[in-house]
Formats: C-alpha cells, structure tokens, sequence
C-alpha cells in the first residue's frame, strides 16, 4: 500500500440549512482497490458520492484531491472528464435513445466530438459502442429504446455509459437496489470484472451485506454523517460497535 | 403625484388578484394557467352584459354585476377543471400548457362571438364617479374604493390560509410537495376547488377593474403576460409574494408613466428576467 | 451508411424539388397561402426541435420571429443597405439575440426557463413597440420596397419552399449527428450528461442558436413575403401559435411542425371562410389532441406507417 492514493476527501462537510449531512469524513482509496461504503439510512453515503461526483458543492474547509489534483468544487463535467464517472441511486439512462446510442452518446466527451455535425463521427463510434453493448449482455436489445428495457438490464446500460468514459474511479450509488438475489450478484460480477480489466477504482455504496463482504476489499462505515470505522471485511464483521449500529443500539462516539 | 401613486396602486392591486388566483392554482396543482388572463377577460365581460340586467350604473348593480360575474367564471373553471384538467394530472408540462392555451383560444371566439370585436367600455357606479379632496388634491374615489376591496380579499385570504384547516393544509401542500399526498382522499376535491377560487379571483378581477379602461377581446394575452412577471417575481406559488410584486409593478408602471414613459415596460421585463437569474445564481442550479 | 437512410434522404430531395416546381405551377393566391405554410413550417419546425430533442418548452420563441424580420427591415429600410445584405443580416441578428438570451436562459429549467424566454421576447417585443423614432413603433415598416422583392408569388413560393427544404435537412442532420445526440442526451437527463463529461448549459446554449437562426430565417422570410415588420412578429400570439402548431403536429416527432403548420394554416384560411369561429375549432382539435392523440399527426401516421421520425442511429430498423 506504499504507492500514492488515487482519491483523497479531507474533512468533508455538507450542511443543509441546519442539517448536518457530513460533519467531516476523511476517506482515501488507493488505485485499483474496491471499497464498500456502507451504514444505516441518513448516514451522508449519497451525499458523500454527490460531493466526489461534483453534483453537490462541498463546505468549507473541505478538500478532495484526485490523482494529486483539487477538484473540491470542480463542475460534475469537468470531474467527469478527469475521470471519475458515477451511476446514480435511481437509474439514469437516455431512455428514449437506443441502447446503441446511449453508449454511443457516453462515448462522445472523451472523443472530443460533442459539438461535431457530422454523421460520419458518430458512425465512426458504431463498432466501438456495438463491443460494449455486446460485453454487457444486451447485443439482442441494441437498437431497442432504453425505456423499454427491464430495470435489470438498465442498470447494465447505464454502467457501460459510465464504462465508456473510461474512468480511473467509478462510484456506485447503490448498483443493486430494488434487484432481485441472483440477478444482484450476477450484475455485481460484471461490474468487479470490467473495474479489474480496466484497472478501475471502485467505491460502492451497498446495502446488501452479502455483496459487500463478497466484493469489497476494503468496508468504510458510515453513521450520522461521519466515518464511524473503517476495514478489511474481516476486521469490520469482527466489529460488534458496527453490528449495533445496524440494530440501532448506537452510541456513535464523536 | 399623489393621485399617480392612487393610481398604480390600484393597478397593483388588480394585479395582485389575477396573479393570487394563478399562484395558488401553480402552488397546489402545478398547473401553469394559461388561461388565467382569458378568465379576466371574460369577467370584464361578464360584468359588462350583466350590469344593465341588474339595475343600470348604480353600486349595488355594479357590485353585485362584479361578483356574480367571478361567481360564473369561477364555476367555469371548474367545470373545466372537471371535466379536463383533471386527466392530465403529472402529464407532460407541455399538454397541461396546451390545454390550458387550448381554452385560450375558445374563450376569445366565444367572447368575439358573444360581445364582438370592438372596445367595449363598463360604466363606472354613478355615485362613484366622482373624486375625493384629500388635501389639495383630488383623488378618483372609485380607485379608492376597488383598492379597498382588494385589501378586503386578502384580508379574506389570509384568514382563510392563518386560521382555516383547509388553509393550513394548502400552505403546506405548497411549501412542501410531498404533503399533497397527505389530502388523502380530498386531493381530487380539493384541487377543484383550488382551480375554481383562482378562476373566481380572476374573474373578480375583470370585472372590477373593467371601468378603469376599455375592454376588448385583445386583453387576454396582456394580462396573461403581466400576471406571469407579478407571479414570476414574487416567487412562484407565493402568495405574500405576489402581493409586493403586483404592488412594485403597479407602482413602477403608474410612476414610470410620468418619469420614464418609454422605459417603464420594458424595466419590468428586466426586472423579472434579472429576479430569474438572480435566484439562478449559485451552484446546482444546472437543471432540475 | 444504409442503404434504407440514402433512400429516405433522396425522397426527402425528390419530394422537395417536387414541391418547389410544383409552386410555380399554382395559381398566385394558393402559391401565397403555400408561402405562408413554408414559413410557418420552418418557424414551427425550429420550436418543435427545441421542445422535442433539447427539452426546453420555450413560451418566448417569437422574439427570433421579430429579430430576423427586424433586422432585415432595418436594415433595408432605415441603414439602406443592399436587400441581399439585408436578408443576411435578418437571421444574423436573431443568432445574435439567441446567443445573448439562451445564454441567460439556459442556467434555468422548466417553468423558469419558459417563464425567462418570455421576458426576453416581451423585451425585444416593447423595445420595437417603444423605439418609435427607428421601428415605427405600432405602425411598422411599410413601404420600404415591394413584397417578395416584387417576384411573383408562385416564383417567391417556390423559393420559399427551396429555403425551407434546406433549412429541414440542416436540422435533420443536427438530429442524426453527435451534436444532435449531445442535445438529446442533456434535454432528457441533464445530470446523467454532466457526469459523462457534457456541459449541459453550452450544448443548450448550441440547441437555443441553431433553434433561434432558423426561426429568425422565417422571420426574415416572412418580412420579405409581406414586405413590411411589426412588433407583433416578436408578440406572444406569433408564440403560441407556433406552440400550437408543434402539438396539432406531433412534439414528438421531427415532421410534427411541418405537420402542424399545414393543418394551422389551412384551418385557419379555410375554416375563417366558411365558419368565422377557426379559434374555437383549433382550441377544441388542441383539447383532442391533448387526450386521445397525445402524439399528434406525426404520432398518428408513424401508427399508421407512413412516417418514421427522424432518429439518430443511422442504421436502426425501423
């Protein structure tokens, strides 16, 4: 664990009106690892992914340094384009486009062509966008409206979108909600394969405890807007102050 | 300059009644009303044919002209509520405005086919017409009186939202969306009734302020367009905050008349484009 | 590229070419009502485009209308510059306004944005109401030269429907290429396209310009057709009868103003004759649409086949 970290966050705050959502998490992962972020409702896990991902601005005195760069209050576009991409809690795809084009449309800030008029552009990005539609199960549904997909098989979609941005860092925002048991573990080993291919960090909010401890190499906890522990996955399901927590006997240290 | 400043606000004030109605309509159902200018029209209307019916230009027919006029078109949108609005509920924001753009253009070519296309002009309550001396100036008392009854329906409303259930369950279906559910089963009725008291205020409005000018088939989309800058600036949904805009934009168009003639509409466009930026100002405003 | 999508854009350029020859054939008062269908289609076209691939409702879109009628008829009747210079700086001056307002708007969504763009249009709208000394105020520019540059109204309709024709293709090929994705992608989910790296509010900047050019093309068109300007171009009405027109039409189909315009028009020409209460019937055919044919005419005959919308994947089946 010598080399350096890929993603730092220093004394993260996030206040709404009087409501302290993050009371200063400090969290650093390091590359290629896959981190679970997990505790009870309310604990900020969302919010903290919000502040990577730039969709919400960080308070003060609060840093987060990607690859040795500040990017505390950087534009979600321009987070994006450095290379951390996100998947949201409720499924985001372009539901009217094709799935084809919805990976298509995913691959156009890193070519460098969003504001190019030309068809032969976007025909040049078919193969490319074909192999990963493919890679994902869904070569049968291609040219289908991503409205018309199962929930299951949007999630997919919307994880080969982020894929094509080719990021260094990948935060999930719960990837298996609302999924049924095989199909959870089964979309879980795609993402864990594609992240090891492609040397991606991850960083997934989960709150099924089986995928976490099957998954993860390393646990972060959260409680109340703060880093309530941090672990292998041995260290925390040996740890019996997390286990109260999710059985609301807490009695959360300051 | 005291009678300008009577002047705008009275104009304020009948301001302020159209765009009531099309807040609380916007704060309860979402629903931007187009129609809400077409509505105040026909008010003006409405009194216009009903006065004569009801005894020539003295004030009891002219007040009870005014309120049967709101009454009617009260009752008019709400059998346009129920029968139409209310299937297009959470549709798309476009449908919800064609329709109510749809009702628009019906309402012109009834009131063209009903009243014709010229100006019409609705006489003032003779003991109305003349002027009040209040130091040595002369002060129109018929603008006195229509700016007291603007206060005498907001002195109604906040009544009704302080000290009412029904009031206190509106405010807080406006401040907070999530509470709309929580009208259970009186949801349907009571976004009825919320469109139909809108329709009423803009009714009355019409109607009540038809003597201060003339009224024609063209007045729909100007007053439309007016009630949307009163609304945008005080805040959409906000009631309190409809009042101050209707009263600063009552205030700058009778003022600037004599300041800034040529300037004053155009300033109360900027004003409301610069409220709408300001308010965009600041981060995670991208959208939604 | 497909075969199927050479096909369909040949039989856009035959139905085109048809059409345009097709006008010189016509008697002078149809070629003037099939001028004023052209202009509306382009105009409707613009807003439709707008709504549909950039999800922006705009209640302010006449103020390109005015901008590109104005800034052509000052420019012919006030600056006395040549007409074809003139001609171009109509739907230059719209950009121009389109660059400065979308840029404000954009940083809004929803009724605010709709509510913004309508402040804009009714500035434009008093400002060419008020600046009487330059625009003639209420009376407008008139007779500052010969409607249609005095051509004839089949010739000047036939030039017409070229324009239009052109200015469609342009917008279908917005549609089917990267831009028109980018403009797609932030009009349904501006958040998921941020986080894949797009800056929504300067691709909705791009869609409010290209949106804004055409629709300042029609207005220049349209100055020319009559050969003079009033402030009601920049009005409100001018607004919601192009709003009117993209639903009649279909928002959710790349021909639904096109469609839309004909029907607009044509109901309005020949119901006014027959039947003096048109905005009665266009207000009860709005509120039919709305609930039974909430697609409108472009949705319908896509039923029906026999029309598809404009897609971007080039090679998707039908």
């Amino acid at each position: 664990m010598s080399r350096e970290p890929i993603l730092v966050a220093r004394n993260v705050t996030k206040q709404y009106g009087g409501f302290v959502a993050l009371g200063g998490v400090d969290l650093t992962l390091q590359p290629g690892e896959r981190r679970a972020l997990i505790g009870p409702n309310g604990a900020g896990k969302s919010t903290f992914i919000a502040v990577l991902g730039g969709q919400q601005a960080v308070g003060p005195g609060s840093t987060v340094h990607f690859a040795g760069r500040d990017i505390s209050g950087a534009l979600p576009q321009e987070i994006a384009r450095l290379g951390i991409a996100r998947t949201f809690q409720i499924n985001r795809v372009f539901r009217r486009l094709s799935v084809l084009d919805n990976v298509r449309t995913a691959l156009l800030p890193s070519n460098g062509r969003v504001f190019s008029v030309s068809e032969r552009h976007l025909t040049a990005l078919t193969s490319p966008a074909m192999t990963m539609v493919t890679g994902l199960g869904l070569g049968r549904v291609a040219h289908d409206a991503a409205e018309t997909l199962s929930l299951g098989d949007r999630k997919r979609l919307e994880f080969g979108m982020v894929l094509a941005t080719r990021p260094k860092v990948l935060l999930l925002d719960e990837p298996t909600a609302g999924m049924g048991l095989n199909e959870r573990r089964s979309l879980m080993e795609l993402m864990v394969e594609h992240a090891a291919r492609d040397q991606i960090t991850l960083l997934f909010v989960e709150h099924d405890i089986d995928i976490v401890f099957r998954f993860a190499d390393r646990i972060t906890v959260m409680s109340r807007g703060k880093i309530f522990a941090e672990g292998t996955p041995a260290e925390i399901g040996a740890n019996s102050a997390v286990q109260d927590i999710y059985l609301g006997t807490e009695g959360a240290p300051s | 300059m005291a009678a300008q400043l009577l002047n705008g606000l009275t104009e304020g004030m009948m301001l302020f009644l159209i765009a009531s109605g099309l807040t609380l309509i916007f704060g309860i159902t979402r629903i931007v009303n187009f129609a809400h200018g077409s509505l105040y029209m026909l008010g003006a209307f409405l009194a216009y044919h009903l006065m004569p019916m009801l005894g020539g230009s003295t004030v009891a027919s002219f007040a009870s002209a005014v309120l049967l006029s709101a009454i009617l078109v009260g009752l008019l949108g709400l059998v346009f509520e129920v029968l139409i609005l209310r299937r297009i509920y959470g549709a798309d924001d476009l449908l919800q405005l064609i329709i109510t753009l749809a009702l628009v253009l019906i309402l012109r070519d009834v009131v063209k086919a009903i009243w014709g296309a010229n100006d019409i002009s609705v006489p003032m309550p003779a003991s109305l017409s003349g002027a009040l001396q209040i130091g040595g100036t002369f002060l129109p008392l018929f603008q006195i009186v229509a700016f007291a009854v603007g206060l005498v329906v907001i002195t109604l409303m906040v009544s009704i939202m302080r000290f009412t259930r029904a009031g206190v369950l509106l405010r807080a279906a406006t401040d907070d969306r999530g509470m709309v559910a929580l009208l259970g089963i009186n949801q349907a009725w009571i976004f009825s009734s919320v469109f139909a008291v809108g329709c009423f205020l803009a009714g009355l409005a019409g109607a009540l302020a038809a003597p201060f000018g003339n009224v024609n088939y063209l007045l729909d989309t100007n007053i439309i367009v007016m009630a949307f800058v009163v609304v945008v600036i005080g805040g959409l949904g906000s009631l309190s905050g409809a009042l101050i805009a209707a009263l600063s934009v009552g205030m700058v168009k009778g003022l600037g008349v004599i300041y800034f003639p040529r300037l004053s509409t155009v300033l109360i466009f900027l004003i409301m484009a610069a409220v709408l930026v300001i308010r965009s100002l600041g981060r995670g405003a991208i959208s939604k | 590229m497909s075969f199927e999508h050479v096909q369909s854009r040949w039989l856009f350029a035959a139905v085109s070419l048809g059409l345009a020859v097709a006008m010189l054939m016509l008697g002078p008062g149809i070629a003037l009502l099939a001028t004023e269908v052209a202009i509306m289609a382009l105009f409707a076209s613009s807003l439709g485009f707008l709504i549909n691939y950039g999800g922006m409702v705009s209640f302010g879109h006449a103020a390109y209308f005015g901008l590109g009628a104005y800034g052509f008829a000052l420019a012919a009747a006030k600056l006395g510059l040549p007409l074809w210079l003139a001609v171009v700086l109509g739907p230059l001056t719209a950009a121009l306004g389109a660059v400065l307002f979308g840029a404000l708007c954009v940083r809004l969504t929803h009724i605010y944005f709709a509510m913004l763009t309508l402040a804009c249009s009714e500035i434009v709208f008093t400002v060419l109401f008020q600046a009487y000394d330059y625009t003639g105020g209420d009376n407008g520019l008139t007779n500052f030269m010969a409607p249609r540059f005095g051509l004839s109204p089949q010739i000047y309709a036939a030039l017409t429907v070229a324009i239009v024709a052109l200015c469609i293709a342009f917008l279908a090929r917005i549609v089917r290429s990267p831009l028109g994705l980018a403009i797609q992608a932030v009009g349904e989910e501006p958040h998921r396209a941020a986080a894949l790296g797009f800056s929504p509010r300067l691709v909705q900047l791009v869609a409010c310009v290209i949106a804004g050019t055409l629709a300042g093309i029609a207005g220049t068109m349209y100055s020319v057709f009559q050969g003079n300007a009033f402030p009601d171009y920049a009005g409100v009405g001018i607004t919601i009868d192009a709003l009117v027109m993209v639903v009649i039409g279909g928002v959710k189909g790349f021909y639904g103003g096109v469609f839309g315009a004909i029907i607009y028009v044509l109901l309005k020409t020949f119901v006014s004759r027959a039947f003096t209460h048109w905005e009665l019937v266009i207000g009860l055919i709005l509120i039919a649409v709305v609930l039974i044919f909430p697609t409108g005419i472009a949705g319908l005959l896509q039923k029906l086949g026999l029309s598809r919308t404009a897609r971007p994947s080039g090679e998707q089946h039908p």
